[in-house]
């Protein structure tokens, strides 16, 4: 099977989960035998043509300058449409084109109706869930992308039945169309010796104290602010240090409010940092709490619940279906500072509870999300029904 | 653009106008014609964007490194 796959982010251009997905998917279904050619744009620092573990991976540059990003999508389009034309023609065309999001979505029904193959497309978010409400014109065109996308597309593949029946009620589209594959990591990245001491040194957390991390895009989805305002709740004692880890165009007001407080010298905010530094991070925490307010699956739980670090999560969407209260993690109120600290204060204040989330936590990880497993439905979701 | 700070315009801009490697930067006077601010105000937030991590000034021109790349498009994804 040929697969030609379409994303706006692969690795190492990392704008939010959609990359690590489908670096993961590609190289499982690679495993099982597929020939996946990935279109993407280009990255400083990598070559345009590679083969990583498998897979073909084609970065285009984005040759056009544009005076917006909505015309910066279009142009992106444009040139990933022509990469993916000159690799049908060089190798024989495509048995199916797997487009992710919207934002490759007019290559994706291009290359559909030119190469006469099927389209499948999966959703990783939802615009109206992301903004709150479709009200800007860029809104109106990124619902109605998604909307067309579902429309074209033989198959959906969403990430948690609540975004499947977002998908339906937004979208009238037919359930039988939906297919739910959930997300998976790569638990051997995690398989490592990490000096918990030095790390945590490392980020200014000595001995005594305690490191509550945060891992995500500094976006108001992911709702840190809240996380911020909770850590100005959390009893002294506990002597608790906030390590926020991702940037974005919050960070700004998300230093300001931090720093700004009485809490300031308890909060450190490191950028972007690269994967290897990330995992020392998780296995050194002593909460990982997710605070988002809207989170279709929530990648960022499943490598807390791999590096062994207690989950602390909103309970929203595909988040609750990730995360079981009291069992593999503690569930909060989302947009609620006092519920998110007490969730904190309930992993920090009690080492017998931790051990039995975590030991749940690396049972399921184990048993459900695996590449191999996920790979395996994406098979079955390209096949046709006969 | 309309509505964000300086800072979030000039990181937009150059990602828009793919200005992410030496060969495709934006000379600085063009940036600060477009931006349309007080020189001394480009002059003083390129500084700190530099500072940050997020763009390369070289000469007359300006990029955006991988940080700064992925901090424009976290508004997208």
């Amino acid at each position: 099977m040929k697969v030609l796959t379409l994303t706006w982010e692969y690795s190492p251009r990392i704008v939010g989960g959609i990359s690590r997905h489908v670096e993961g998917l590609s190289e499982a279904l690679v495993r099982r035998g597929a020939e996946v050619h990935v279109v993407t744009p280009d990255f400083p620092g990598v070559p345009y043509e590679e083969i990583v573990r498998g897979v073909h991976i084609h970065r285009v540059s984005v040759e056009t300058p544009a005076p917006d990003f909505t015309t910066w999508v279009m142009l992106m389009n444009h040139y990933l449409a022509k990469r993916a034309a000159d690799l049908a023609n060089s190798l024989g065309g495509f048995d199916l084109v797997h487009a992710h999001d919207w934002l490759v979505t007019p290559v994706g029904i291009e290359s559909k109706h030119f190469l006469g193959s099927d389209l499948i497309t999966t959703l990783h978010s939802l615009e109206f869930k992301r903004v709150g409400s479709i009200s800007s014109p860029f809104s109106r065109m990124v619902d109605s992308l998604e909307w067309w996308s579902t429309y074209e597309s033989r198959r959906v593949i969403v990430c948690s039945n609540s975004m499947k029946w977002d998908v339906i009620h937004k979208f009238s589209v037919p359930e039988e169309k939906i297919m739910v594959i959930p997300n998976s990591i790569d638990t051997s990245k995690f398989d490592l010796h990490v000096d918990r001491r030095s790390v945590r040194l490392r980020y200014g957390v000595h001995n005594g104290e305690r490191l509550v991390l945060f891992l995500g895009r500094l976006t108001p989805q992911k709702g840190c602010e809240y996380l911020i305002k909770a850590m100005r709740l959390l009893p002294s004692h506990l002597n608790a240090k906030l390590i926020v880890v991702g940037d974005g165009w919050m960070r700004n007001d998300l230093e300001r409010e931090a720093f700004g407080s009485d809490i300031g010298w308890r909060v450190r905010f490191t950028g972007f940092l690269p994967d290897g530094e990330v995992v020392q991070l998780l296995k050194s925490a002593d909460a990982l709490v997710v605070p988002s307010v809207y989170e279709p699956f929530g990648m960022v739980a499943l490598e807390g619940m791999a590096a062994g670090a207690p989950v602390v999560a909103s309970n929203v969407d595909g988040l609750s279906e990730v995360i079981k209260h009291d069992y593999n993690g503690v569930l909060v109120y989302s947009r609620d500072p006092s519920s998110i600290a007490w969730g904190i204060n309930r992993v920090l204040s009690d080492s017998g509870y931790v051990q039995w989330i975590v030991g749940n936590a690396r049972t399921i990880i184990h048993e459900k999300y695996n590449w191999d497993a996920i790979a395996s439905l994406t098979i079955d979701a390209y096949k046709r029904e006969e | 653009m309309v509505g964000l700070n300086i800072e979030e315009r000039i990181i937009q801009l150059l990602a828009n106008l793919n200005a992410i490697r030496l060969e495709k930067a934006l000379d600085i006077m063009a940036l600060k014609d477009i931006i349309k601010a007080k020189d001394e105000d480009v002059a003083s937030i390129m500084g700190g964007l530099q500072t940050k991590g997020y763009l390369t000034i070289e000469g007359e021109k300006v990029y955006l490194t991988k940080a700064g790349i992925l901090r424009a498009f976290s508004y997208y994804s």
